[in-house]
């Protein structure tokens, strides 16, 4: 079990459903997916990588 | 099904309810029942037939990950309050959460690798799909396209 990819397919799933839930269509449906896709996976990693000193 | 009968007022004048600002006092509540119910049905009713799609897609796929990964389907325990919370994200599922009840999967397996994994895609899963319900008011009601 691959914990990234799991998170990369939540990060997947929930972006989708956001974009189509609060954009209308087309460009800014897009951009909402790109943003809330980015913010999460590499908001996660980033967040990972800042935890690591901590015990 | 007419558009009273889905919760829809046809405006009295020039564009749609959203357009012409008239708004519904409330949704039929047979339509956020099946919406509850049945993941992209409420939508689909409403003739938003891409979103529809998108959403029964996005909560099935969310539903069967979340029990491939060994996750509970939660049912409320007495003396543990945070139970009824996931309890009510998870019967969220609608007929996915019954069903699943009914067939003996999502049990969970605390001793699995993934069974937080799955009870977030479970719990995630069903709120996605009450969200869907409050869209389907919102759509129904004349407040969004």
């Amino acid at each position: 079990m691959d914990h990234f990819v799991l998170m990369t397919w939540h990060a997947t799933l929930v972006s989708t459903f956001f974009a189509f839930l609060w954009r209308p269509a087309g460009k800014g449906r897009r951009r909402l997916f790109l943003k809330t896709f980015i913010i999460m996976v590499a908001g996660a990693v980033a967040l990972g990588w800042l935890m690591y000193p901590f015990p | 099904m007419t558009c009273r009968e889905a919760g829809l007022d046809k405006p009295s004048k020039g564009g749609t309810p959203a357009e012409t600002g008239e708004v519904a006092a409330a949704a039929s509540p047979f339509l956020l029942i099946v919406a509850w119910l049945v993941p992209g049905l409420g939508h689909l009713i409403l003739k938003r037939r891409l979103r529809a799609a998108v959403f029964a897609g996005v909560i099935v796929a969310a539903f069967l990950t979340g029990i491939a990964l060994h996750g509970e389907l939660a049912v409320p325990r007495p003396g543990a309050p945070f139970s009824w919370l996931a309890f009510a994200a998870c019967i969220g599922n609608g007929v996915l959460y019954f069903g699943g009840r009914l067939l003996d999967v999502g049990l969970g397996n605390p001793m699995a690798q993934g069974f937080s994994y799955g009870n977030t895609f479970l719990v995630t899963a069903g709120l996605m799909n009450l969200l869907t319900v409050l869209d389907v008011s919102d759509i129904a009601r004349g407040l969004k396209e």
